[in-house]
């Protein structure tokens, strides 16, 4: 009955290897050094013996000179923890008939052992031995099926909210999305909410969460815009503020409105930027909030604007269009107008605007909701100006 | 009836060798010297060895003389349960000298001679 030695391997390896044998129908033993394998094999040889290499090297020369002498027929091989030529030429100068490095496959013992005890006259088994190839297409597929099941949960988790939220208040005024971050002026209360939109697998989990609501001082807010700096507000006076985001929302600078109705706020990531419904122009502001440029609205009387993240959208005129300022190179270019039809009854003016989830969401007074229309329906409707 | 072509003696063994591979997945490897010749090797080993690929071989036989990083062309490969058993012939590079101490290191070791 063949027989395999295994000499001083650590538990988990003395396991796997015993596992791989048992395939073949051959029987393992283990001894725990080598001293204790040169004793035992004069009585009792093995078919084959394993051992990792010892260091130092003078165990295999010693169990090497007994196996000439009462087993002659018994090869060895050594384990090594790595794929060195010169660790692998010692020990087969040593006596190994083969050393194994690297990941102990069934194969590579396998074959291995076969061979070792075949050139010595011996069959330690007889079945054929073929590597299992790993199946390259089947993973790949499966890795590929793993990364679109991921993206799209990944992609809904990371959703956008329902298409109307109801925002609990009716004196609404100005609106920006800032990535999953929404923040609402209220001009009744003086406040100004900053929501966030909790993640979930389906829409109806990803609901806003009141995160913070600031109550201003001086006025009260028809416009809001958070910037990296500080908040922004355009209040009943006609004027522009900056605040520290912090209680009671402290004033860190003042300016006029450039005109008498200020209809929106964005922050394109560098510059402030106002709309006036009474001038019909887009205002560029800079850090004192003072004009610093200004073009003029491609639609007449806007009454909204927002940015995002690469344009600013421009919204008003009546019937209800919007547009979009693009930046190409060092110059501006216009988009549109796009027609919004079937968005906000005709008569019911929109008291802020923002883009966000590749959305246009619109809030007005007398309502709580805040409504939205996919950017993409809207600007396959160009309008001709007729 | 089968013409013998060979011309040199060739000596039956089982030789530990290093092998080192310029080119390839393995950097290093190592098997063992099945019969040898002043021409070259046939080598058994688990590495991977493609003909036309050079491969530097080392070894050293049992009156000490050691010869280290013979470069080397294989010219033909089998393979057979985990074992690649190839051919390889010692490219012009090796000098003559070597060659002839290749050949005296044999006759000392006394390995058998099979043709």
């Amino acid at each position: 009955m063949p027989r395999v030695m295994l000499v001083g391997l650590p538990k988990k390896q003395r396991l796997q290897v015993e596992g791989y044998f048992k395939t073949v129908g051959v029987t393992c033993e283990a001894l725990p050094t080598l001293e204790n394998a040169v004793e035992k094999l004069p009585a009792d040889p093995p078919t084959l013996i394993i051992t990792p290499r010892p260091d130092p090297l003078e165990a295999l020369y010693h169990l090497h000179h007994t196996l000439k002498k009462s087993a002659p027929a018994t090869p060895f091989l050594v384990l090594l923890p790595e794929t060195k030529a010169a660790a692998a030429l010692e020990a087969m100068n040593a006596g190994a008939y083969e050393c194994l490095a690297g990941s102990l496959t069934k194969f590579k013992l396998l074959t291995a052992a076969k061979r070792a005890t075949s050139a010595n006259g011996r069959t330690l088994f007889g079945k054929k031995l073929v590597e299992e190839k790993i199946p390259w297409g089947t993973v790949a597929f499966a890795a590929l099926l793993f990364l679109v099941v991921a993206k799209g949960i990944n992609a809904r988790w990371n959703g956008g909210p329902a298409a109307t939220l109801n925002l609990a208040s009716a004196t609404l005024s100005g609106i920006q999305w800032e990535g999953r971050s929404l923040w609402v002026g209220n001009w009744y209360d003086a406040t100004v909410t900053h929501y966030v939109l909790k993640n979930g697998l389906t829409e109806k989990r990803r609901v806003l969460s009141s995160d913070e609501i600031f109550r201003m001082q001086d006025s009260q807010p028809i416009l809001v815009c958070d910037t990296p700096e500080s908040l922004v507000t355009v209040g009943f006076d006609l004027k522009f503020r900056s605040h520290q985001r912090a209680l009671g929302l402290p004033t860190l600078e003042t300016s006029a409105a450039p005109g008498t109705n200020p209809t929106g706020l964005a922050w394109d990531g560098a510059h402030l930027w106002s709309s006036d419904g009474q001038t019909g122009m887009l205002y560029k502001h800079g850090p004192d909030l003072r004009v610093i440029d200004s073009i003029k609205s491609l639609i007449g009387s806007p009454t909204g604007i927002a940015w995002d993240g690469g344009a600013l959208w421009v919204m008003g005129g009546t019937p209800l269009r919007l547009a979009k300022l693009e930046r190409r190179g060092a110059a501006m270019v216009w988009r549109g107008p796009y027609r919004m039809t079937n968005f906000m009854p005709p008569d019911v003016p929109a008291s802020g605007m923002a883009v966000g989830f590749d959305r246009i969401w619109v809030v007005s007074g007398g309502t709580p909701h805040m409504v939205s229309r996919p950017l993409k329906e809207i600007t396959g409707q160009l309008d001709g100006w007729k | 009836m089968e013409i013998e072509r060979r011309q040199v003696a060739r000596f039956s063994t089982s030789i530990p060798v290093g092998l080192r591979f310029p080119n390839g997945p393995s950097k290093e490897g190592w098997g063992r010297i099945l019969n040898l010749s002043p021409e070259g090797l046939l080598i058994q080993t688990s590495f991977q060895m493609k003909v036309a690929g050079v491969v530097y071989v080392t070894f050293a036989l049992k009156d000490g003389a050691r010869f280290e990083n013979l470069r080397a062309r294989i010219i033909r490969s089998a393979y057979e349960e985990g074992y690649h058993l190839a051919g390889i012939a010692f490219d012009d590079v090796v000098d003559q000298e070597t060659l002839r101490d290749v050949i005296a290191a044999l006759a000392y070791e006394g390995g058998m001679t099979i043709s």
